[in-house]
């Protein structure tokens, strides 16, 4: 009999080993993310159409399709997924009782997926960037609103500055209000994402984009804040910039580089054999891994001039900060079912020796970490602005490299600016070096 | 494995329960039925912004005034009217519903919008070469509009937790073309508690 035991724990040993290179939910994004690399948008949203998807996956199957969609430059229909994504997030709002109970007995992966807080900011901002993008100004100015309700009310559930203000959410919504001839609402959105970006500063490196000082000048002297205008000419040590009738005598050119992708969550897993007797005991927690950073910034070549992108929103950092704050209730969860499952085990031992191995294995081969996470957003979202008299131009954006050599080319002929509006441009650019990890 | 009766029964009628839920339903309610289902603006929002605006507008002394100056009833065009709120609202609807109700009560003129002007022109150059001389419509006879309608759909909302307060006002204002004056506002406030759901299933 303690032969048969000691090799049934050793039979399960070397399945736990087989089974830790099993799939998990991460990892049926990567043929998905070959595709991106290969430009093969098509063929990108064909794969995603043609995986099933259970319905606690749901929303991710919606967010990476309004993503797809987008890529592929069809606005219109990347929203009406955007948009379902967002009325199945509010549903999810409310909590459900039985996945809770699921939760426990199983693993994390059982529950629906409800998005993390800034995967949702990120759904209105990206919805707003499709309207935009197709001249939609007030359904942009929708977005805007809807974003400043749902920042309120993450701050309302206290998880920190981190997911309750938002620098790029902020900036994009002055840039709304800009667009819309809302000169004060723009400064008060100018400022708040000013001191996002300094509540945000405190986690990880956030630098405060030079665009953005040029806003805040800008935008302060607009609305006759002399106090505040003097004290961010001190700050920045700017004391040279285009004003608001100028800006709004011309035409602008807004071009927004979505760099790569999302970092990849992967399990790890830690197996306690050694207990004297006692089941077996494994504990799969989940862990960000960084992509590789293929480009580093964009170049744009206008009408003579040449301005490069700044990183607007790290996304990538922002996601390991999520699950850094969520790895308490992570841990939480996991011990209790720890003790849960070796319970059951315990109890069903008693009564049969193999029948307590059976439920002991059940136990280890259903715990695995939730690697789930909205893996097509891009690692960062960079932008960068340009003003010029009316009229009609090309556009050549070159993508630097880490070391700021030209990595690709891209063309954008005939775009037309007319005095007082902005003209948005959105690339979403995926190299086939960024689906190498990166270890941190 | 025979099943007996009573049990056999019992089975085909859960299964029945359950399948019962899966099935599509349909029901049909009136147009002017009240249904609020997530708390965001829907048809009922429309209809009483509509209603109430159609019956203000036709009391209010503005189109009396310009019969009793030029002898003809006043002719009125949609101009913009803008969504500010929170929402993707469809101002279509009720904007279909004052234009009806004004040129059916006789005493209004509408204008065609920009936009429909521009089919219409296309369909009289069209007209000019190829329709009948009798039945041709000549160019620069249009009907110069006296009025122009514009709006904004503006909203408030408070919350706590799950908690809502969501607050629409809508303006519309009717303003002269020959010399901006605002004739006519209109205004009608709508206010809900939304309370949401904490569980789901």
């Amino acid at each position: 009999m303690i032969f048969i035991d000691s090799f049934v724990r050793a039979l399960l040993l070397i399945l736990l080993l087989v089974l830790a290179g099993c799939a998990s939910y991460s990892k049926g994004f990567a043929p998905i993310a070959a595709e991106l690399a290969q430009r093969d948008l098509g063929g990108a949203l064909a794969l995603l159409d043609a995986e099933k998807t259970v319905e606690r996956n749901r929303l991710l199957f919606l967010m990476n399709r309004g993503m797809l969609l987008r890529m592929h430059g069809e606005f219109a229909a990347s929203n009406q997924e955007f948009f379902a994504a967002k009325q199945l997030v509010e549903e999810l709002n409310a909590l459900s009782l039985r996945e809770q109970t699921t939760a426990l007995a199983i693993n994390d992966g059982t529950r629906s997926y409800a998005g993390a807080p800034y995967e949702q900011v990120m759904l209105n901002l990206y919805r707003a960037l499709n309207f935009l993008e197709l001249g939609q100004l007030d359904e942009a100015r929708v977005e805007a609103l809807q974003v400043d309700l749902l920042l309120g009310e993450l701050g309302d559930k206290e998880l920190g500055p981190l997911f309750s203000n938002d620098p790029f959410a902020r900036y994009l919504t002055a840039l709304i209000y800009e667009a819309t001839g809302e000169t004060s609402n723009a400064m008060i959105a100018y400022r708040s994402s000013y001191q996002a970006y300094q509540e945000h500063q405190a986690r990880y490196p956030a630098p405060l984009p030079r665009q953005l000082e040029l806003d805040l000048l800008r935008a302060s002297a607009a609305v006759g804040l002399s106090a505040e205008n003097s004290e961010f000419v001190a700050e920045f040590g700017i004391d040279n910039w285009q004003s608001s009738e100028q800006l709004r005598r011309e035409g602008e050119l807004v071009f927004l580089f979505h760099n790569g992708l999302a970092p990849v969550k992967v399990e790890e897993s830690v197996v306690l054999p050694d207990l004297p007797k006692g089941p077996l005991v494994r504990i799969a927690l989940p862990t960000y891994q960084r992509r590789q950073n293929c480009f580093s910034r964009a170049r744009l070549k206008i009408a003579g001039r040449i301005v490069e992108t700044e990183v607007f929103q790290n996304i990538e950092e922002l996601a390991i900060a999520e699950l850094e704050r969520n790895r308490p209730a992570i841990l939480a969860r996991a011990t209790a079912r720890v003790i849960l499952k070796h319970q059951m085990s315990k109890q069903a031992g008693k009564e049969n020796g193999l029948a307590g191995l059976l439920v002991n294995l059940s136990g280890l081969l259903t715990e695995r970490a939730d690697t789930r996470s909205w893996m097509s957003l891009p690692a960062s979202i960079q932008l960068a602005r340009v003003a010029l008299p009316a009229g009609e131009y090309d556009l050549e954006v070159e993508l630097l490299d880490p070391y700021g050599q030209l990595a690709t080319r891209l063309f954008y002929p005939a775009i037309r600016l007319q005095p007082g509006e902005k003209y948005f441009i959105s690339s979403h650019e995926v190299a086939e070096g960024s689906l190498l990890r990166r270890r941190r | 494995m025979r099943m007996n009766r009573p049990c056999a029964l019992l089975v085909l009628l859960l299964a029945l329960l359950v399948l019962s839920g899966c099935a599509t339903q349909v029901k049909r309610i009136e147009p002017d039925e009240v249904k609020d289902l997530s708390g965001a603006w829907n048809d009922t929002d429309s209809r009483l912004v509509s209603e109430e605006m159609i019956a203000d507008m036709l009391k209010r002394p503005w189109v009396g005034d310009f019969r009793a100056e030029k002898g003809t009833r006043p002719a009125v065009i949609v101009g913009t009217l803008r969504n500010l709120s929170h929402e993707h609202i469809n101002l279509n609807t009720f904007v279909a519903d004052v234009e009806r109700a004004l040129v059916n009560s006789g005493r209004v003129d509408f204008v065609a919008s920009a936009e429909e002007r521009e089919e219409i022109r296309g369909e009289r150059v069209d007209q000019d070469l190829n329709a009948r001389e009798e039945t041709r419509k000549p160019m620069g006879q249009e009907l110069g509009a006296d009025f122009m309608l514009k709006g904004q759909i503006n909203t408030i909302i408070d919350h706590a937790s799950k908690d809502q307060v969501r607050f629409y006002q809508v303006d519309l204002t009717l303003i002269s073309l020959a010399d901006n004056r605002k004739v006519w506002l209109g205004q009608k406030k709508i206010k809900k508690f939304v309370k949401r759901s904490k569980l789901r299933y």
